[in-house]
């Protein structure tokens, strides 16, 4: 069931900001807002009937179907280091496309497609890292509100769906 | 005109069917001249090389790739000398022409990657300096052969008197068809006037009478009444028995049982070659109660079926016909009294002249010129083309080749397939899922009870209402009352009368799922029959590697090939040749001794190789069986006590088939030198992972001085896997049937424990127990921590229940009992691949979805054995530590 975001409040003058700015969809987790840019995002859905999955790093809660595609399924709040939740209704899953696969991000709550003017964008600082991992890929401020921006690329890694030391080995 | 791949999208298109043509062509000749290395002076097998290399020029011609045309046309010239008879083919032609075969071969090769074709200039030189010699050799012989005179057959086969164009203008007539005129006629006239129908008549009567004395022998499995799964188990046994003894026929279906009714017994016949006993021991599982052999003769049809190879499709029935009717065709030909004893030829001496003489001697090679030129589908079957076809089929009866090319056929792109297969399965899987909504319809259609209670109590209400309206005097409330509860009745009628309706409309529901459910499971089965080839292409590629290895090596070896009519999957066959390739190098290389070994060990000096594939059950077995040395044992121990494998008191502990096991170990070889062939190491271990990805096994058995059998067992398709459902740790695992040996419910205070490890005994036999847990590393979810209740634990059932469901699963040679929490029947699975959007998972395969739409895991069972050694070491690694 597709969740169609409200649309942007940001978009004031649509002309000007097509090319100024880009458009990103808001979400929520533990009280704070992210965004990923709106082209890698496939769709948003109420996460359905999710099988674990063996062998598989820690914030992988396992494989669901999406029309007949299987596909993983990421617990953001797992890979971000930040405690687990019960789902509840608000409780959505984004799919994305990185590098031709197919991802489900399970998140708090979807709030709304933005755009971001340029200009508001600051780079992500070099001390921002989790565990080494460059996963912010900058910082926007939208009406006194702070965006953290993702970097999906980074962050859905295959090495880092795959459980350390678990990745398969061809002798025995 | 240069070998410039053509660039526009028509030439593009011609291309493709250029190079399949010429790479079936190529394939073709080097079988004849195989068959002519044999014996060089066989006027048919060097017309065929003729007739194979002109049409290859003439479509290269076409083509305009002057490389090929002019090295064909050079080959052809030389291939005209030598069934003219002028001049003998000899080994070191034989030699070129093979490379030569070699290139067209890679030119086709660069062709397909839009490369610059080489030069053969080389090959041409070569050729020509071969001509030379020959003609000096002839011309020192005396002058007493003339060209062109008849060879010394030439009574048998007249194409020595070749017509006057055929030296000069090879396009125009120098067809086979044309230049051998008698042996033409009458297998032409035999063929047209006897339909093609006629030609199987002939083999049945020749079939017939040997036949009739098979017998077979009829197997009743009874089981213990009310036995959970019994279908499931018998079809367990069924593939069991069906890979130890040919299983002609099963009573009930199996696989149209209803699953809500048990099964109390089930037949299986058997062809009589079984082995009673050993039929007893494979089929006696958990729950069989008794097992009962009759023999007994069987009428001839069934005996007819099993004396066929058991390929599930013929391409057609010439095609079955053909290897027997063939010796009868020549005979023909060579005896011609042979003629009035046979009684349908008998019916043709009047027509013979009438028909070779209406068809005029140009027809046959144009019309077959256009079929193998023509883009895309054999030629259909015009009536006018039919004597011609006949004719053709006869001339390669005659040449004892190309048999079964008559059959309508066209070329597919493998990728449509592939596509058709894939949305076969996404079917197959919407199937299930109907199905499931069905039945959980299926309580709602029985309770049709609740309903005419709910009319009985409207109607006694309304009864009561009416009374009460006749009594009269009530008070104004309770008319309103009484209203209001009329309106709430209306309701009430309207919506039983829904229901009612809603309950014919889910009967119709089931049959249009019944029915879509059969006609998915045709389509799925047709789907399957399409891609479905024989492996004889395969099978011979293997004479070539075979002849020239045994050459570099100085060895004799003779190649044997049997069933290939055996039809395999399309994909599988491609991926099947690197494995195979590996092994039948290995037997010559490695397996078969040198021939002076040979000849001391009093052996014959050519060894054997058998390369056999044959079907059973849903598997297709393949052998690679050669009669060398055998493996020799202590070399293994030797190795795998110098790699450091084990020690030399486990080696010693080692069973002999355990250490046999060891030539799978990745950098594993006993080979003392290394060749460019084998003894890298490199390829055993690779050959077994390449067939397990095929979801198939590889088994090696070893006789010392008689020889090794490899068996490979693939399953008939890759797309469907017939699976059992099982859960564990709440998560259902579909686990392939062919890797389940038994269902058992044993006694948890049977199991024996040995450390933290638990065996337990199944008919004098200690199996090791695990649970999923000692497979797999599982995270730990807080978000639903109710899933974790539900792992099942081997310790905590001991105190639960006295019983547990445990899956024995094997896997080369070894068993491993798996318990489950519950079974839940068995299902064809259609694989989807984790790697897709997600990484592999060791121990897993795949995954499914199942009917409620729920993502299944495939299991693994290979490396799930690997994974369950790994982690015990690993677990005992930590437990020292700490």
């Amino acid at each position: 069931m597709p969740d169609s975001p409200e649309p942007a409040s940001a978009e004031r003058n649509p002309a000007t900001a097509a090319k100024n700015s880009s458009q990103f969809v808001g979400f929520q987790i533990a009280g704070q807002k992210y965004a990923i840019p709106i082209d890698q995002i496939q769709e948003i859905v109420i996460p359905d009937q999710v099988t674990l999955t063996p062998q598989v790093a820690a914030c992988v809660e396992g494989v669901t179907n999406l029309r007949g595609q299987i596909i993983p399924v990421v617990n953001l709040r797992l890979l971000l280091d930040l405690e687990t939740i019960a789902r509840d209704d608000e409780t959505r899953m984004i799919v994305v496309n990185v590098s031709d696969r197919r991802i489900g991000l399970v998140v708090d709550s979807v709030s709304q497609v933005i755009r971001i003017p340029f200009e508001n964008i600051q780079p992500s600082l070099d001390t921002m890292t989790v565990e080494g991992n460059h996963d912010v890929a900058g910082f926007a401020k939208l009406d006194d509100v702070l965006f953290i921006l993702l970097d999906m690329n980074e962050m859905l890694q295959p090495q880092r769906l795959t459980r350390p030391g678990s990745a398969p080995v061809s002798s025995v | 005109m240069s070998g410039q791949p053509p660039g526009d999208g028509e030439m593009q298109e011609f291309l493709q069917t250029f190079l399949d043509e010429t790479e079936e062509q190529l394939d073709d000749l080097v079988e004849t001249m195989l068959v002519l290395e044999q014996n060089l002076e066989q006027p048919d097998q060097l017309n065929e090389a003729f007739r194979l290399i002109h049409s290859i020029k003439g479509s290269a011609g076409i083509m305009g790739f002057d490389q090929i045309t002019v090295l064909t046309h050079h080959l052809e010239n030389r291939f005209e000398q030598f069934r003219s008879g002028s001049e003998r083919l000899n080994d070191p032609t034989m030699n070129l022409v093979l490379r030569c075969i070699d290139f067209l071969r890679h030119s086709n090769a660069r062709l397909r990657d839009g490369k610059q074709l080489g030069s053969p200039n080389e090959l041409l030189a070569e050729l020509r300096e071969l001509e030379e010699q020959q003609l000096q050799a002839i011309s020192q012989q005396g002058s007493a052969e003339p060209q062109g005179s008849a060879e010394p057959q030439g009574s048998a086969e007249p194409q020595g008197t070749t017509e006057p164009q055929g030296t000069t203008e090879p396009q125009g007539t120098t067809e086979p068809e044309g230049t051998t005129p008698q042996s033409e006629k009458v297998a032409e006239s035999q063929e047209a006037t006897a339909s093609p129908q006629d030609a199987p008549q002939l083999s049945q009567t020749t079939d017939g009478p040997i036949s009739v004395t098979q017998s077979s022998v009829s197997m009743t499995v009874r089981f213990r009444e009310g036995l959970q799964l019994a279908d499931l188990k018998a079809k367990l046994i069924y593939n069991r028995v069906s890979n130890v003894a040919e299983v002609l026929s099963v009573t009930p279906n199996l696989d149209a049982w209803p699953e809500d009714q048990s099964l109390q017994d089930f037949q299986l016949v058997l062809a009589a070659d079984g082995d009673e006993q050993r039929l007893r021991e494979v089929s006696g599982v958990e729950g069989v109660e008794a097992i009962e052999f009759v023999a007994h003769p069987v009428e001839p049809q069934h005996a007819a079926v099993s004396a066929d190879i058991p390929a599930p499709v013929e391409s057609s029935q010439q095609a079955t016909a053909t290897p027997d009717s063939e010796p009868a065709v020549s005979d023909v030909i060579e005896h011609g009294t042979a003629l009035d004893q046979s009684q349908p030829a008998q019916s043709l001496e009047s027509p013979l002249d009438p028909v070779s003489e209406s068809v005029p001697p140009q027809t046959p090679h144009v019309d077959q010129d256009v079929a193998e030129t023509t883009p895309g589908p054999t030629p259909p079957q015009v009536p006018e083309s039919v004597p011609v076809q006949a004719a053709s089929q006869a001339a390669s009866q005659v040449a004892s080749k190309v048999v079964g090319k008559v059959a309508e056929t066209m070329r597919v792109d493998i990728d449509r397939l592939d596509h058709l297969m894939n949305l076969t399965g996404e079917l197959v899987v919407n199937r299930a899922r109907f199905q499931q909504i069905a039945n959980q319809f299926a309580p709602a259609k029985r309770d049709s009870d609740s309903v005419g209670q709910l009319r009985d109590f409207a109607d006694h209400l309304r009864a009561l209402l009416d009374s009460h309206d006749q009594s009269g005097g009530a008070a104004k409330a309770s008319h309103r009352l009484i209203d209001q509860l009329r309106d709430g009745l209306t309701v009430i009628d309207r919506h039983s009368d829904a229901w009612e309706r809603g309950r014919r409309n889910l009967d119709r529901f089931g049959e249009a799922v019944d029915q879509l459910s059969r006609v998915s499971q045709s389509l799925q089965k047709g789907v399957l029959d399409t891609r479905m080839t024989p492996v004889s292409p395969l099978f011979n590629r293997f004479r070539r590697v075979v002849r020239d290895l045994a050459k570099e090596r100085g060895k004799q070896v003779e190649l044997q090939i049997r069933g290939e009519k055996t039809e395999l999957d399309k994909r599988m066959i491609d991926e099947l040749g690197d494995p195979l390739m590996h092994l039948v190098r290995n037997s010559v290389d490695h397996g078969l001794e040198t021939t002076e070994s040979r000849r001391e060990s009093g052996k014959p000096e050519t060894g054997t190789i058998l390369l056999e594939a044959s079907h059973s059950g849903n598997n297709v077995f393949i052998k690679i069986t050669d009669d060398g040395a055998g493996i020799d044992l202590d070399k293994i121990r030797a190795k795998v006590l110098q790699r450091g494998l084990l020690s030399a008191s486990a080696i010693n502990d080692l069973a002999d088939d355990q250490i046999l096991d060891y030539i799978w170990h990745p950098g594993f070889s006993t080979a003392k030198s290394i060749t460019d062939v084998s003894g890298r190491g490199v390829g055993m271990d690779v050959v077994r992972n390449r067939i397990q990805q095929l979801n198939g096994s590889v088994d090696v058995e070893s006789v010392p001085h008689e020889g090794t059998t490899f068996t490979i067992r693939l399953p008939l398709t890759l797309a469907i896997i017939h699976c059992l459902l099982v859960r564990l740790r709440g998560v259902v695992f579909a686990i392939p049937i062919e890797d389940v040996r038994e269902i058992v419910s044993i006694n948890m205070a049977d199991v024996v424990s040995v450390g933290k490890k638990k065996t337990f005994e199944l008919r004098e036999e200690f199996i090791s127990l695990v649970n999923v847990d000692h497979v797999f590393d599982w995270n730990e979810l807080p978000v639903d921590a109710n899933r974790q209740s539900l792992a099942t634990d081997v310790d905590s059932k001991q105190s639960h229940g006295p019983l547990t469901d445990v899956v024995i699963l094997q896997a080369a040679g070894r068993m491993m009992g798996l318990a489950v929490e519950e079974f839940l029947g068995g299902q064809d699975m259609v694989i989807k691949s984790l790697s897709n959007n997600f990484v592999e998972i060791r121990g897993l395969s795949g995954a499914s979805i199942l009917g409620d739409g729920s993502v299944c895991l495939m299991l693994d069972v290979g490396t799930a054995f690997q994974l369950v050694i790994q982690r015990s070491i690993a677990g005992s690694g930590k437990e020292l530590t700490s």
